[in-house]
Parts: structure tokens; C-alpha cells; sequence
């Protein structure tokens, strides 16, 4: 008798995809996921951030618009992954964040509450962690101009957006809507309970922020492609009333379910399996560290490698990668005190534990 | 009312002894105080500077490139009752921002509508710069406190002279220089094609750097002392009169100038002429 299940692939069955014979490029189904020569950039969740080194030694591009000047380049360190990314806008942990770094990039959003005034500084309050503040308005004005500007001209210039969804919960301004990468008062900033809400952002609002965000960078790159994961790693603290690990599943799923919506919309961007690679059941117990949370350089590093196992490279690529990955199965306690760097001291998040 | 009679008494007596004592003071510091007649040979003596103005010191002694604790509590040890001028390092606006290429940012310098911006350059923030340079000024704090205890009339930070605004005249120099060739083959820069960055460049990065002196002399509880106007060109370099001959350094002339201008201002009895 024939039904559906009757010529499925192997990969549709736990016990000969997981069960056996476990193949980690099952989960992926589009290929190249970045062609040879492409443009890369990425936002996201602390995680995005550990993604870059591996596609730089493979080769690819990775869109900088955050320059370094030379002379300054020993005094000018930031915090907080800022100058990682394509443009120094740091961990970007919600859907909304990115929509609304866009809009403010394109002019068409200015938050009532753009800047803290804290100790003769004045700060960015979607940038808590920047190390280097502006001293006045107009340096601030300047400068904030300027990174908008950098950030418009990273997404110009990108062919691939890998963009990481981390969060479900954010803390949001009751003026505008307005959106904090981090609780205000955790990093920077003061807490006001009237001005300051929390919010959990559903899928349907995650999926919207998704596509309205990718409307208006495809109308300054009409070309542009989309990646989108979500970060294994779990959440920090909740502000819900819920368990931590009951709301890290409830954040993870509705992400996982507002990507996949986007990516059935969306003929230009696809899924990148992460989080199901580093937590799913066939994944080993050392792919996060002891306190559970912390993802391994294991982990990362399998991560890393199938994503670039789907991409267009060439022979040197592939030997740099091999490389890079026959250094991965040799952990070092080095590796591990990065790794635990990444996460910790890299991610804002961090910083709503007060015990961290 | 005796009790306070004596002490306006010891007021008085103090007084009349300050107008009638000298001023004295000594120079110290990094190699912009040879300008001003310090000696950088030999053995660490005090001597009197050649100068127009009578009273006036200079720490004498051979010049490695620093100043350490010695050199300080040597200071220290004659500074009873005198003034002792610090001319601290001075030249952190060229390292690293001498040549052309290396003007590569901007920057704001202060909350000033008009301030400028270069097109085209990338915007640093200000607090970057004062990391860069705060290194260079770490030891001041350590040496005013050396130099406190030695009992100074006062201590007092100077300006480091300005940037010169030449860089034909500049490049010679750094072309002949030994340390520049090396630096420049370092970083694989062909000695002929540079450039010297602009004087408005130097000169805002100048600015953060006595800025940064300034607030050490407030914090210290000290003076620091700008010198006057007329000793900057009319694009606020340093008056090309006063340029030593190589690429950072003042002459002489600026040195008795600084001095005369000092002894004026310390002794407030109009000019020395």
C-alpha cells in the first residue's frame, strides 16, 4: 500500500538520520547557502559574533564599515563585539532591534529617548556597552550619524545577511516603542519602571519585524539574501514569571517558528539550522560547557563547518577549513576561556544576572 | 585679641619676607625644556640658566629619552620655597600622527556648534584619543607628588610648544633622521613620497593632549600655565620664528621668551625687559 512516507528521504526518519548514521548536512537544504565572492555580513545575538572569524578564514568577505585608524588601534578596543560586526551596532538580540536599527539608519524612526546623559557622558542607549562615549551632544550627533551612515553603507554592500535571532524579551520604551538591547540601569543608563516595559515579543511580531526589515534593506539592495538562524544559546534571565529554562524554550520556539514563516515568505532567505545542531537530541552533552548555557568552540565549531560545507569555496578555502577544524578537535583551555569570553563578557545580556 | 594681633603680626612678617625673597624657579621635564637652556649633558646638577631673567634654574643632565624617580627627587631636593616649572613630554601630537597618511580620522574636539569636521575622514570619539594619550601622562601624577614633597613656592605644568605648520620645512629633517628611516621601512613607507599630515590636524590633537595636562594640574591641586598668544602663527601653530631646526622642537628664542614670560607672570612686576 502506498502513502506518503512510502518514498520519503532518509533524513525523514529518526532512526536512520539521527538513530544511525547521523549527518549533520541533512539538516540543510539549500545549496550554496553563500557563493564564492559574495559580500558577507551578519547581526545577531552574541552568537553571530562567533560566526565571523570562521567565514573570514574561509575566505569570504565579511562587509567592515567600522574602521580602525591606525595609530589608534591599541587604545581604540571596544566592549561587547561593537566593532565585530559589519557596522559597530553590537549584539542586535531582537527582531524589532534590527527593524528599528534600520529604521533609524533610513531616517524614518528617531526614538523620544535617544541618548542618556550619565556622568558628563552622553550614551547611546541602543549601544550601552560602547566603551567610547560622546562627551557632549554635537560629538554625539556626529558620531551617531556617522555609524548610521556605516551601517546603511554594510547592508549596500552585502550579498548575504546571516542574521542570528537571540531574544524574545526585551525591555521597551512606554514613548515610542522603542526598543533596548539591554535592561536600562544593567549596563548603562538608569531604570524608570514607568518608562521602561517589558515585552515578549510573539511570533506573528517577530515574523512582521522580520519582513518589514528585509523589505526596506532589499529596497537599498534589491539583491540582497538572507540567512536566518537562531542562537542556541539560552536565555541570561527571563523578567517573565516563568523558570529560566521554561522561557528559553518558549523564546527559542517562537523564534524558530517566526524564522521559519519568514523563510515560507521569503524567496531569498533560508533557514541555517544552528540552534537545531547544538541542542537537538542527537547533539553530544560537550557541545555546551558545564553551566549548560555556554556553548563549546565543539559546538560552534560544528556549527561553523556546516555552514561552510554549504557554501561555494574553492580548494584553498577548503584547506584552510580543514585546518581550522583539525584545530577544533584539539580543544585548549584556551579555547575554552574564549569561547566562555564570548559569551560572558561579550554578550549585554549577560549583564541582567547580577550574580555574573 | 593678642593671640590674633601676633598672628597678623606672623601674617605681616610672612608677607614682607615673600616681597622681599627673589623668585627662583627651576626648570624641569622631557627635551622641550632645553629650549629654555636646560643642558642635556652630564653629569645631574642644578645650574643657573643664561638667561634675562635672574633666578631662574635649570636640572642639568645627560638625556636618555625619560626622566625617572632620581632625576624627580633630585628636583625635589631643591625645590624648597622655589617655583618648578614641568614641561612634561610635549611631542605625542606627532608620534603615530606626523606623517599624511596616518591623518586618516577626525574628531570633535569641543561643544562647539562650529566645530569642524574634514569630509571624508573617519570620526573617532574624542575619549579614544584621550586613552591613546593618557598613557604618555601616566607618570605625572607620581612625579608631582615626588616633587610635593619637596616643599616648591609652587609647581606649575607648561604648554608644550604647538605644532610648526611646515612640512617642507619638517621633512628634511625626517628624511636625515635615522629613527624616522627605520620607522618608515617598518612600515614600508617609501621615505620619499611622504607627506607631512596638516598643522590643523597636529594642532586639535595638541589640543587634547594640554587639555589632558590641564585637568592633571586641577586634580593635582597645581597651576598650568599657557603660553601667551603672541607666540602662535595666525593659523595657531607655532610662530615660525620660534621653530628649532627639526621636526619638533622650539628654538631658543622661544626658551628665553617662555622664560621672560614666566618670571613676569610668577614675580607680577610687569616686564622683564
Amino acid at each position: 500500500m502506498s502513502h506518503p512516507y512510502k518514498n520519503a528521504p532518509r533524513k525523514a526518519f529518526w532512526s536512520k538520520a539521527v538513530a544511525k548514521d547521523w549527518q549533520v548536512n541533512d539538516l540543510l537544504s539549500s545549496f550554496p547557502l553563500i557563493r564564492k565572492g559574495d559580500n558577507v555580513g551578519s547581526a545577531g545575538s552574541c552568537f553571530a559574533g562567533n560566526i565571523i572569524p570562521y567565514l573570514e578564514d574561509a575566505g569570504f568577505n565579511y562587509v567592515r564599515k567600522t574602521i580602525i585608524p591606525e595609530g589608534l588601534k591599541t587604545a581604540y578596543q571596544e566592549n561587547f563585539n561593537y566593532h565585530t560586526f559589519s557596522a559597530a551596532y553590537g549584539n542586535v538580540y531582537t527582531a524589532r532591534h534590527l527593524l528599528q536599527l534600520i529604521q533609524m539608519a533610513l531616517g524614518l524612526f528617531k526614538p523620544h529617548e535617544d541618548r542618556w546623559y550619565v556622568d558628563g557622558k552622553v550614551l547611546d542607549p541602543f549601544r550601552p556597552g560602547l566603551r567610547f562615549t560622546a562627551s557632549n551632544d554635537i560629538e554625539f550627533d556626529k558620531l551617531n550619524s556617522q555609524y548610521l551612515a556605516s551601517v546603511i553603507a554594510a547592508f549596500k554592500q552585502m550579498d548575504v545577511f546571516v542574521f542570528t535571532l537571540g531574544l524574545t524579551e526585551a525591555w521597551v520604551s512606554s514613548l515610542d516603542g522603542a526598543v533596548f538591547p539591554a535592561c536600562p540601569g544593567t549596563i548603562s543608563g538608569e531604570f524608570n519602571s514607568e518608562q521602561h516595559v517589558f515585552k515578549n515579543y510573539s511570533a506573528s511580531e517577530i515574523k512582521n519585524d522580520l519582513t518589514e526589515t528585509f523589505a526596506l534593506l532589499r529596497g537599498i539592495n534589491p539583491n540582497l539574501k538572507v540567512i536566518l538562524t537562531v542562537s542556541p544559546v539560552p536565555l541570561v534571565a527571563t523578567a517573565t514569571a516563568n523558570h529560566v529554562v521554561s522561557a528559553t524554550v518558549y523564546s527559542k520556539s517562537v523564534l524558530r517558528v517566526a524564522a521559519q514563516e519568514v523563510v515560507n515568505l521569503l524567496p531569498y532567505a533560508t533557514y541555517f539550522p544552528s540552534y537545531e545542531i547544538v541542542t537537538g537530541p542527537q547533539a553530544p552533552e560537550n557541545f555546551f560547557e558545564e553551566n549548560r548555557r555556554d556553548v563549546s568552540k565543539q559546538a560552534i565549531d560544528t556549527v561553523m563547518s556546516a555552514l561552510i560545507a554549504n557554501c561555494e569555496y574553492d580548494e584553498k578555502m577548503l584547506e584552510q577549513m580543514a585546518s581550522s577544524h583539525s584545530r577544533s578537535q584539539k580543544p585548549s583551555q584556551n579555547d575554552k576561556n574564549s569561547s566562555a569570553l564570548l559569551v560572558d563578557l561579550e554578550c549585554e545580556e549577560a549583564a541582567s544576572d547580577p550574580s555574573v | 585679641m593678642i593671640l590674633n594681633w601676633l598672628k597678623d603680626l606672623h601674617l605681616l612678617s610672612d608677607k614682607q619676607n615673600e616681597k622681599a625673597k627673589p623668585m627662583e624657579m627651576i626648570i624641569t621635564g622631557h627635551s622641550h625644556c632645553f629650549s629654555m637652556g636646560v643642558n642635556p649633558t652630564g653629569e645631574l646638577r642644578l645650574e643657573p640658566i643664561q638667561n634675562d631673567v635672574p633666578g631662574v634654574y635649570g636640572v642639568m643632565g645627560a638625556w636618555n629619552g625619560t626622566r625617572d624617580d632620581a632625576y624627580w627627587q633630585f628636583v625635589a631636593k631643591h625645590a624648597k620655597d622655589k617655583y618648578i616649572i614641568i614641561s612634561w613630554a610635549g611631542n605625542q601630537h606627532n608620534s603615530g600622527f606626523i606623517f599624511s597618511n596616518e591623518e586618516s580620522f577626525d574628531f570633535v574636539l569641543n561643544n562647539n556648534e562650529r566645530t569642524t569636521i574634514t569630509e571624508g575622514r573617519t570620526l573617532v570619539p574624542k575619549s579614544v584619543l584621550v586613552e591613546h594619550f593618557k598613557a604618555s601622562l601616566g607618570g605625572l601624577h607620581h612625579v608631582i607628588d615626588i616633587l610635593k614633597k619637596g616643599n616648591p613656592k609652587e609647581i606649575l605644568l607648561l604648554e608644550t610648544p604647538r605644532p610648526k605648520g611646515d612640512g617642507e620645512f619638517i621633512l628634511p629633517f625626517i628624511k636625515s633622521s635615522q629613527h624616522f628611516i627605520e620607522l618608515a621601512q617598518k612600515l614600508n613607507i617609501e621615505i620619499d613620497s611622504l607627506k607631512i599630515s596638516s598643522l590643523s590636524f597636529r594642532l586639535k590633537l595638541w589640543q587634547v593632549i594640554q587639555e589632558l595636562v590641564a585637568n592633571i594640574a586641577k586634580e593635582a591641586n597645581i597651576q598650568y600655565i599657557s603660553v601667551p598668544e603672541e607666540f602662535q602663527s595666525s593659523e595657531g601653530g607655532l610662530k615660525k620664528e620660534f621653530w628649532a631646526n627639526d621636526v619638533t622642537h622650539a628654538n631658543s628664542l622661544y626658551g628665553k621668551a617662555v622664560v621672560k614670560y614666566l618670571g613676569n607672570t610668577l614675580c607680577n612686576k610687569g616686564a622683564i625687559e
